[in-house]
């Protein structure tokens, strides 16, 4: 999926169910829409890894 | 103590179906596997407590060149592997779930890799963490009550004919 495509299923998607979702911020909804549907290549990816003194990374 | 080569989960999914372990991820680890825009530095799974798994844990530990202990004895009822690149807890009692039998009955099996874990749905990560009441439980339920909302609205939405 191009970013634009990902980008237009995210927007569809927000537009039919957010006026339902009222308690949700337009903000968060596309974060969580987007980490819904974005094309995982790692499915462990969420876990965060120390990479040096105070330096996080996914 | 051995490297674990990425992808991470992975090489534990896979150590995990060659050493016969029945367990389920939960934890923020579940919620991200289920959709919920969360991090963290562990994976949490429930299991089983009998002497069978707890050798099946030991021989997990070595598949994966990490040690196992229980670290905070007697209190805990908790096993934590520790390798290199990851901490894994193994508990077998969770906050606001009955038992291993119900979470397994609600779980969903997620491919990864070559390989299939049982992951905790959204609804039993959050009953549990709302049972805990721990700060960074209670700081984490706000996002994932409504990642679960979100889902639910998007199967609603699939249901509903266009």
């Amino acid at each position: 999926m191009t970013p634009a495509a990902l980008a237009r299923k995210i927007e569809k998607a927000a537009a039919r169910i957010g006026p339902r979702l009222t308690h949700i911020s337009p903000e968060d909804l596309r974060l969580i829409l987007w980490n819904l549907f974005r094309p995982k290549k790692d499915p462990g990816d969420f876990l965060l890894k120390r990479v040096g003194k105070n330096r996080w990374a996914r | 103590m051995g490297k674990i080569a990425a992808p991470l989960l992975a090489v534990v999914a896979r150590a995990i179906e060659k050493v016969g372990l029945e367990c389920i991820v939960i934890g923020n680890g579940a919620a991200a596997l289920q959709g919920a825009p969360v991090t963290t530095i562990d994976i949490d799974f429930m299991f089983r407590k009998t002497k069978r798994n707890i050798d099946k844990l030991a021989r997990l530990a070595q598949a994966l060149g990490g040690h196992l202990s229980r670290p905070f004895l007697p209190a805990s009822d908790m096993y934590r592997l520790i390798t290199e690149d990851v901490q894994i807890d193994f508990v077998s009692r969770m906050h606001g779930i009955r038992s291993f039998e119900s979470l397994r009955s609600r779980a969903d099996k997620i491919a990864i890799g070559g390989s299939v874990l049982r992951v905790a749905a959204l609804e039993d990560i959050i009953k549990s963490k709302r049972a805990a009441r721990r700060e960074k439980d209670l700081a984490s339920l706000p996002i994932l009550e409504k990642a679960l909302a979100v889902k639910k609205a998007l199967s609603a939405m699939d249901d509903t004919p266009h």
